[in-house]
């Protein structure tokens, strides 16, 4: 999606709400290619912080996007986080830095979400092949009426996956590695 | 509560999920996280749970007062109480008993009878670690390293944070107290790092760790005369393998649980079998503990800043410390003392050896420069190869040291290694293939681990869940029944 130029320095970023006044991050990583025919940009950020190098990185920010470019992808900087944190003020709003490597908010859900999923279906695998250790360990809890119940519950269970013979697989394996075991030379 | 089990399984879930919901909320998530790792150390033992805050109070005054004061004087006498304290707790329930044994053999030697104050003291667990890790904290706050943690809540959860609260890695406060302040974040790349480094862990300490000890090690240790040399040639080794898969498995499921709580620590364990020389073991093995013992104590001390003697007696001395640190008992301290002295003396070889010109000069070019370059070449592949099979030679004679419980037992295990009459009975096929399998698994591109778990990071949600699954069901098939302690809970 293209963006005109205007007066004040915005790149083009991710930040999809174009509300007025809404932050522009800019997700700063190595340079990105530019459109088609447009000249590549690969700015190289010096690393170590020195006297001039706050205001030497905003010069070049600044000299990537010039006024009458059209960009249909946002430009990558990397930079420092040393760097603008000694002179955040170069960096002036609407810039919010994102730095590299480090997700953002909403990364940070989605990718909880896909932990939450693995574990979860991580978990509904242990209980469907290898619903016997369930069994062991719930009949470790201390006596009352609710652990009776989840007792007889994951019994139950346990009944359901030997019928299909899916204990199967876990006792394969064991016997494998018995077998292993017992060779001599 | 240990990792490999049901109890911590569901205990981590629930961390995670309410963990995870307080994202927003940093400060709450915080306690939440320290009332978990509070739960989980009193899991073993709820008394001791006073002892964890004790500590961290006390380092967290000794970081408060070092802030507000600036005279040297008053400095060094804030960090060297609050250092003094924090040893004589550990002190008192590592090695008072030892001591009072040790002072009771010397008495009766000399035919002195005293009834001495001998006192049953439970060991709590992790104390070597949070000690120090305090400790760590205090002296760089002297150093004006780091700063003072204004916050309780950060500096208790910093030593008691549950991934390494009972045993390491020892993590820096200034590695892990700004991650405590910044907002929490979870990327894929750490959700891929910590699945891999938690089906590693467990795999090594579960069927590895457990296999070798409950099918070999034990038994060699436990009667040595019982067995030929062949057994305990291979029950050494086995030693050395299944001590570095049940520590780097406990390091590898630490921080793979803290990269899924959105927190970074250094790796602990760099494939320390693969060394060519023992200085490069200890880079290479326990790597929080030795860079420890280097920045506090061998550095402190003079390092090789004060002649050459002076530079050995330093590396002995951290050694033999490092030793004791491991446990109250003579053999500790010998393998201290072994490793110190081997340490030395290698140095002081390296310093004999004189330095090849060739890699400075050049080869020179043609037929003589070619045969000049390959027999260079040649010589250091040969090289390594004796330097790795003399290190890990070296430091699995100095295993019998560590896991002897008594001289006794180092002396018969020495004895029935002369003793090559006796054909196998102990170092089956299996045995063979766990120890140098794992052995051959040091040579490895060295971040094997990371970009598997980098390959998973790229993963959705349910094939991550596949693979997690598919891992965990094939370690629990493989693995011996029961769970073993880990080693390094002792210490």
């Amino acid at each position: 999606m293209a963006a005109k130029k205007t007066k004040s320095i915005q790149l083009k970023t991710k930040n999809r709400s174009r509300r007025a006044g809404s932050k522009r991050k800019i997700i700063l990583n190595t340079p990105e290619k530019s459109q088609p025919g447009a000249k590549k940009s690969t700015t190289r950020i010096p690393r170590k912080r020195n006297a001039l190098g706050v205001k030497r990185v905003a010069r070049i920010i600044r000299k990537n996007v010039s006024e009458t470019e059209e960009v249909a992808k946002p430009r990558r900087v990397a930079i420092n986080k040393a760097l603008y944190e000694n002179s955040p003020e170069e960096f002036d709003a609407p810039w919010v830095i994102a730095y590299r490597d480090e997700p953002s908010e909403e990364q940070t859900s989605r990718n909880r979400g896909h932990m939450l999923l693995a574990i979860l279906v991580a978990t509904l695998m242990l209980g469907v092949f290898n619903s016997n250790a369930l069994v062991s360990w719930v009949r470790g809890l201390p006596a009352g009426d609710i652990e009776d119940r989840i007792i007889s519950t994951t019994e139950i269970w346990n009944g359901w996956m030997e019928k299909r013979g899916l204990d199967e697989y876990m006792a394969a394996a064991r016997k494998y590695i018995e077998n292993m075991k017992e060779a001599n030379w | 509560m240990l990792f490999p089990t049901l109890d911590f399984a569901l205990f981590f879930m629930l961390v995670f999920i309410v963990s995870w919901e307080l994202r927003r909320h940093f400060e709450a998530r915080k306690i939440v996280l320290l009332a978990a790792s509070y739960f989980f150390y009193g899991y073993w033992d709820w008394r001791f749970t006073g002892l964890l805050a004790a500590s961290s109070l006390l380092n967290f005054g000794a970081g408060h007062l070092l802030q507000r004061h600036e005279e040297i004087g008053t400095r060094k006498l804030i960090v060297g109480i609050a250092v003094g304290i924090n040893l004589s707790v550990l002190g008192f329930f590592k090695y008072y008993g030892f001591f009072l044994d040790s002072l009771t053999d010397v008495l009766v030697r000399f035919n002195i009878e005293r009834d001495l104050p001998f006192l049953e003291i439970i060991l709590p667990v992790g104390i070597s670690f949070f000690t120090f890790q305090g400790i760590s904290y205090v002296v760089d706050v002297y150093r004006r390293e780091v700063k003072a943690s204004t916050s309780l809540v950060d500096l208790c959860l910093y030593i008691s944070f549950f991934p390494q609260l009972v045993a390491g890695p020892i993590v820096r406060a200034s590695e892990f107290l700004p991650q405590l302040t910044a907002p929490p974040r979870l990327s894929r790349a750490q959700m891929g790092q910590g699945v891999a480094l938690i089906l590693v862990g467990l795999f090594k300490k579960m069927v590895i760790a457990n296999y070798l000890a409950t099918e070999i090690v034990d038994k060699v240790f436990f009667d040595p005369s019982a067995y030929g040399a062949v057994d305990l040639a291979v029950g050494v080794y086995a030693y050395a393998i299944q001590i570095y898969c049940d520590f780097s498995g406990y390091s590898d499921i630490a921080i793979g649980i803290a990269a899924l709580l959105g927190y970074r620590f250094q790796r602990n364990f760099d494939q320390p079998y693969r060394a060519k020389s023992l200085r490069e073991f200890w880079r290479r093995w326990h790597i929080s503990l030795s860079t420890w013992l280097r920045d506090y104590l061998y550095k402190p001390l003079g390092g090789s800043r004060h002649g050459k003697f002076a530079t050995y007696r330093n590396i002995i001395l951290t050694m033999v410390l490092g030793g004791i640190w491991h446990g109250a008992a003579w053999t500790f301290v010998l393998w201290g003392v072994f490793h110190g002295v081997a340490i030395a003396t290698e140095r002081f070889i390296v310093q004999l050896v004189p330095q090849r010109t060739y890699a400075v000069a050049g080869y020179g070019a043609g037929k003589v420069g070619r045969i000049l370059e390959l027999s260079d070449s040649g010589g250091r592949f040969i090289a390594g190869l004796a330097g790795f099979f003399l290190t890990f030679n070296l430091v699995c004679f100095s295993w019998i040291l560590f896991r002897s419980t008594d001289m006794e037992t180092v002396f018969m295990m020495l004895q029935g290694l002369t003793d090559w009459s006796v054909g196998p009975e102990l170092a089956t096929p299996f045995i063979s293939l766990l120890v140098f399998g794992t052995l051959a698994a040091q040579f490895l591109p060295g971040r094997w681990v990371d970009k598997t778990g980098i390959y998973l990071s790229r993963l959705d949600g349910i094939t991550l869940g596949v693979v997690l699954g598919a891992g965990l069901l094939f370690i629990e098939a493989v693995s011996p029944e029961g769970v073993a302690p880990f080693i390094y809970f002792q210490f």
